[in-house]
């Protein structure tokens, strides 16, 4: 194993990394930005150049999308989103920085220690793909357990995505481009859907806690608290 | 041949910081101290008397002698050239680190001689910082130790072939990061330590020599130069493959690297701003996972 | 192989200087009192002497017993303090449950198929003894209740006779083949959770001895790293013969420097009356060779390079780097834990013993006890001056026991080569100074640079529990430490002192022994209901269990 695509695969490792230990929101957005960049470039890294030659044209319009909507396009809405609602940290998670720190590190290791034991097909390309898409998703199922702003499990559910895509692209070479078309359409109205539900939430709880949905009985309608929350 | 370049080094240790502050200048559109700064300062300071405070005792005394000793010790076991067949086949990387350690446990027992509270704050940092960093650089010798399958410092740092690094890249980048979180820390930079900070409560090397003058000072700030030269050499090292190059040019490689390393981090120093001391302990637990991830990565694929 | 001149060899030394010390040690004493002392001192060396001399296992669980009681003795000495009754009882708790174990372990060992579990009833017996944990319990307690040479011999002495048991009785077996997974594993979990645990409980500890007792929990833990890694490895040398000879000469540096640390405690303890070091301070301007004697001993267990402790660690990492280069995947395991544990543990020790010698010996004395401290006489300074020259002597005792072994000594012979370069460079630079600042430029004349804070006084320097707080905050989910801030009353232009208390209690005596202990003492409480002074139940007890008895009887 020595290609670019290792390299990409472990930077992937790494921002799980640091996106469980960051509590500022601009920088977990920038973090998942380059995750999309990331996966953008996958399917083009993952491309066995000398033997296939140049990549159809499909692949470089996967990777285009791919790269302009999660690298670009959500990471913006939700800079916007943090602007606008003016939050900037994720102040109390429920499991402390350093414990998920180290839950996601774990989970790194389950994965590597399982996807060494999977043994799927070899028309695999790249062997570290399996593990990584593993950690990959279970940061991001981690993250929408572990946070309480509704930004942050938005982010989480994109760095889960990421993890989906990596897997498709590790596996499914051929096919799993077109399918990743429609899951990236997916993706896109999730999060645009997320994006107004954060302003809405905002708005009638002056916060972002999605703990506070839980006051959505009657009485606190019709006493709406107004809990400050920096 | 090797004690050659360990003299080398030894004369081009203080132009490290020089390049860093330059680099730093350059990036904050300032004209900056220039590359030869710190020549002049040790040489101001050499000519300079020595103040004690009335409560320091021995240690004080003693302290940056014996620490800049230390480091000098470990820069002269480096193998410069690289090269296994050397007289320093048989030492051990753990000398190597130790001999480090001994020099940090006696400016931290200088600063407490002076019973000043910044400086035993400071002391009080530095070992917890230094207590974070020991497993991260055991962990990647042990990375080493399995990627070379030799033991020796030299063989550490000269063993792998081309084709095994390249096999290895990706654990070996990984190592080569959390290596430099540890260069960082260890020298007292950005964004562990602001060695440009102004105010004694957000200080860690500085506020251990508060009380240090004259020679002492000049022991001092050449060690922390010259211990950077050893860990950069040590990260450049970590990096390189066995290259069929003759030692001479491989040591000039490594040394002009080092100065490369000294740029690098005058970059990390301008983009990014020292972090909270309470945030740092993270960053350090980090690039230990990583130095664990480069391993299994190593093992497992 | 045979072990006993090496384990014979810290008792006597240790013994001796003890013995020196404590001719001054004890010499504000009630005359009555110092027979008592002597009596149980050298009963105590005898025994230990007994346990290695012990021709059998009979006569070795004698000496043993002997050695617990004895021992127990010298605990018990200031009596008249209730910490030191509880202490005491700690103590003769541990040491008959280890007997008890022990005579359990003695008879299985006689059979053939019983080995794992005499080894395991063995390494809980002797651990009660050497301390690994959860059964270091009596360690801290102990220590700083008995007299400062009693502890400095039961710490650098007696401890480590756990470890001879356990050579003289399992090693035969317990490196062949079936039994070297469990056994090693065993050894290396428990020293490694020992090491850490014990130098991250040491760190926070305000009072000297305690914290040196803990600290001892680290080291004997270092040793059973190291015994670990030699049962595992043994097959693939020479990880067996450089990890068994690096806990040996572990035991023997551990013996030398902490029983020389041990005895300075005793002397700061006998010149101010107190081992708080909050309260102390600036002992190296009062007791300069009591000081700098402690601080060479400190950075000789601390195990950097110029000294000892150096060599001993030198060669258990040397074990596991040549464990990581096998192929066998338990091996490289087994290397990378004891390189990440052993590389964090000597961080902390470090950590821990700058924080013993800055807030004891150095800076200002925070207290008049401190500061009105003279040198004590000079045979308590000698006598650890003479572990201390011991210790040095251990440089090429190393390098002899490595030869012993069978490994090559070039690893060992360039550490101390360039150990001593380290010393004489550092010689030359000093020298360098003073010939750039003349003797009368270097003279003390100002106080301490106080960043323009007026009149600093002591109390406002960094304590030693300031030192150690950050690192006993990030690792508090494991320490658990109690904090409590005593608020000023009265009026606030009148107000009262205040002040912000933090203690660090074992936790295993907290969190694991006190509800086990409870447990079974409610559980005993049910057996009440039996004992209700009614005839008839007694009556009827004792028909149901002579029917038991026969039916058991009928059955087989």
């Amino acid at each position: 194993m020595t290609s670019l695509a290792e390299i990409l695969l472990a930077l992937f490792l790494l921002t799980n990394l640091i996106l469980a230990g960051t509590g500022r929101l601009p920088q977990a957005i920038r973090l998942v930005a380059a995750q999309g960049w990331l996966v953008g470039l996958l399917p083009l890294v993952l491309w066995s150049w000398p033997t296939a030659g140049t990549p159809p044209l499909r692949v470089w319009l996967v990777a285009l999308v791919n790269a302009l909507v999660k690298g670009v396009l959500l990471p913006s809405l939700l800079a916007y989103a943090v602007r606008k609602v003016q939050a900037k940290r994720e102040l109390e998670p429920l499991v402390s920085f350093r414990l998920s720190q180290i839950i996601v590190f774990a989970l790194c290791v389950a994965s590597f220690v399982f996807g060494k034991c999977l043994h799927i097909a070899e028309a695999i390309a790249s062997e570290l793909a399996i593990p990584v898409a593993f950690a990959t998703m279970g940061t991001g199922l981690f993250l929408i357990c572990s946070r309480r702003k509704a930004i942050t499990q938005v982010l989480g559910f994109l760095v889960f995505e990421n993890g989906i895509t990596v897997f498709g692209s590790g596996i499914l070479m051929e096919y799993g481009l077109v399918v990743e078309l429609g899951i990236l359409l997916d993706v896109f109205v999730l999060v645009f859907v997320l994006g107004i539900a954060i302003f809405q939430i905002n708005r009638t709880f002056s916060s972002l806690d999605t703990d506070r949905l839980n006051q959505l009985g009657d009485v606190h309608l019709l006493h709406p608290h107004h809990h400050r929350h920096a | 041949m090797n004690f050659l370049f360990f003299i080398l080094a030894v004369v081009l240790a203080p132009l490290l910081p020089g390049i860093v502050n330059q680099t730093k200048a350059f990036f904050a559109g300032r004209r900056g101290p220039g590359f030869f700064r710190l020549y002049f300062d040790l040489w101001k300071l050499l000519r300079k008397s020595c103040p004690r405070s009335t409560t320091s005792t021995w240690l004080f005394d003693l302290a940056p002698a014996i620490s800049l000793a230390a480091t000098l010790v470990a820069g002269m076991i480096f193998p410069w050239t690289l090269d296994t067949a050397t007289t320093l086949s048989g030492i051990s990387a753990v000398l190597f680190f130790y001999l480090l350690g001994t020099g940090r446990f006696f400016t931290v027992l200088g600063a407490l001689d002076t019973g000043s509270a910044f400086e035993g704050m400071g002391a009080s940092r530095e070992v917890q910082f230094s207590a974070l960093v020991e497993p991260i650089v055991f962990v990647i010798l042990g990375f080493l130790v399995l990627a070379t399958g030799q033991t020796s410092l030299a063989g550490l740092l000269a063993g792998y072939d081309a084709g095994a690094w390249a096999h290895h890249s990706i654990s070996l980048v990984l190592a080569v990061l959390a290596f430099f979180a540890v260069l960082l820390s260890e020298c007292c930079r950005v964004p562990f330590d602001d060695p440009e900070t102004h105010l004694e409560l957000t200080m860690i090397h500085e506020a251990m020599i508060l009380d240090n003058a004259g020679p002492d000072l000049a022991f001092i700030l050449y060690g922390a130069a010259f211990k950077m030269m050893l860990l950069a050499a040590f990260l450049v090292a970590l990096l390189l493959p066995a290259l069929p190059l003759a030692a001479p040019a491989k040591a000039a490689l490594l040394l002009a690297s080092t100065l490369g390393v000294a740029v690098l981090v005058g970059i990390v120093e301008s983009v990014i701003a020292r972090m909270r001391f309470l945030k740092t302990p993270q960053v350090l637990s980090g690039a230990l996972m990583v130095a664990i991830l480069a391993t299994l990565l190593f093992v497992l694929f | 192989m045979n072990f006993d001149i090496l384990f014979l060899l810290p008792i006597v030394a240790v013994g001796l200087a003890a013995a020196i010390h404590a001719t001054a040690y004890l010499h504000g004493e009630a005359l009555l009192h110092r027979p008592r002392f002597w009596g149980f001192f050298l009963a105590t060396l005898v025994a230990m002497a007994g346990v290695v001399l012990a021709p059998g296992k009979i006569a070795f669980l004698l000496a043993w017993e002997a050695m617990g009681l004895a021992s127990a003795g010298l605990v018990a000495f200031e009596n008249e303090e209730k910490a030191v009754r509880k202490a005491t009882w700690i103590y003769l708790l541990a040491c008959h449950a280890g007997a008890c174990l022990l005579m359990l372990a003695g008879v299985l060992l006689g059979r053939p198929d019983a080995f794992l579990a005499a080894f395991f009833c063995g390494i809980v017996g002797f651990g009660l003894k050497i301390g690994f944990p959860p059964f270091h319990v009596w360690l801290p307690e102990a220590h700083p209740a008995a007299p400062a040479p009693a502890s400095a011999v039961m710490s650098g002495a007696m401890i480590p006779l756990g470890f001879y048991g356990l050579l003289r009785f399992f090693w035969p077996q317990c490196h062949l083949a079936p039994y070297a997974t469990p056994c090693g594993w065993t050894l290396l979990v428990l020293g490694l959770v020992g090491a850490l645990g014990g130098i991250l409980f040491a760190l926070p500890q305000a009072n000297l001895k305690r914290l040196l007792a803990f600290s001892s929990v680290e080291n004997m833990g270092v040793i059973a790293i190291g015994l670990g890694l030699a049962v595992l490895g043994w097959d693939a040398q020479p990880i067996g013969a450089l990890a068994l000879a690096g806990a040996l000469a572990h035991v023997l540096n551990h013996a030398l420097l902490k029983g020389g640390l041990f005895l300075a405690a005793g002397s700061v303890l006998r010149q101010t009356g107190t081992l708080d070091q909050d309260l102390l301070g600036g002992l190296m301007k009062r007791m300069p060779q009591t000081g700098t004697l402690f601080t060479l001993n400190a950075l000789g267990l601390a195990g950097l390079p110029p000294f000892n402790g150096f060599l001993g660690e030198l060669l258990i990492y040397s074990a596991a780097f040549a464990a990581v280069r096998t192929s066998s995947s338990a091996l490289i395991t087994a290397g990378f834990l004891v390189l990440a544990f052993l590389a964090l543990t000597g961080g902390f020790a470090a950590a821990a013993y700058c924080k013993a010698i800055g807030a004891t010996f150095l800076g200002e004395p925070r207290s008049q006890a401190a500061a009105e401290a003279v040198e004590t006489p000079r045979r308590m300074w000698l006598a650890q001056l003479l572990l201390f020259v011991l210790s040095l002597a251990m440089v090429p005792g190393t390098i002899y026991l490595a030869r012993l072994f069978g490994l090559g000594t070039d690893l060992l012979i360039a550490a101390a080569v360039f150990g001593g370069a380290t010393a004489a460079l550092a010689a030359a630079l000093i020298a360098l100074r003073r010939f750039l600042c003349p003797r009368g430029a270097v003279k003390p004349a100002c106080p301490t640079w106080d960043c323009g804070y007026a009149e600093p006084t002591a109390r406002m320097a960094y304590t030693g529990t300031a030192f150690t707080q950050p690192l006993a905050d990030l690792f508090n989910p494991i320490l658990h430490a109690r904090r409590h801030l005593i608020p000023f009353r009265g009026h606030p232009a009148t107000p009262t002192d205040a002040a912000l208390v933090g203690e660090t209690d074992d936790r295993a005596l907290a969190g694991f022994w006190r509800p086990i202990f409870t447990f079974f003492a409610r559980l005993f409480q049910q057996v009440h209901l039996l004992q209700n002074g009614s005839l008839h139940l007694y009556i009827l007890l004792i028909i149901l269990a002579v029917m038991a008895l026969l039916i058991a009887a009928f059955v087989s």
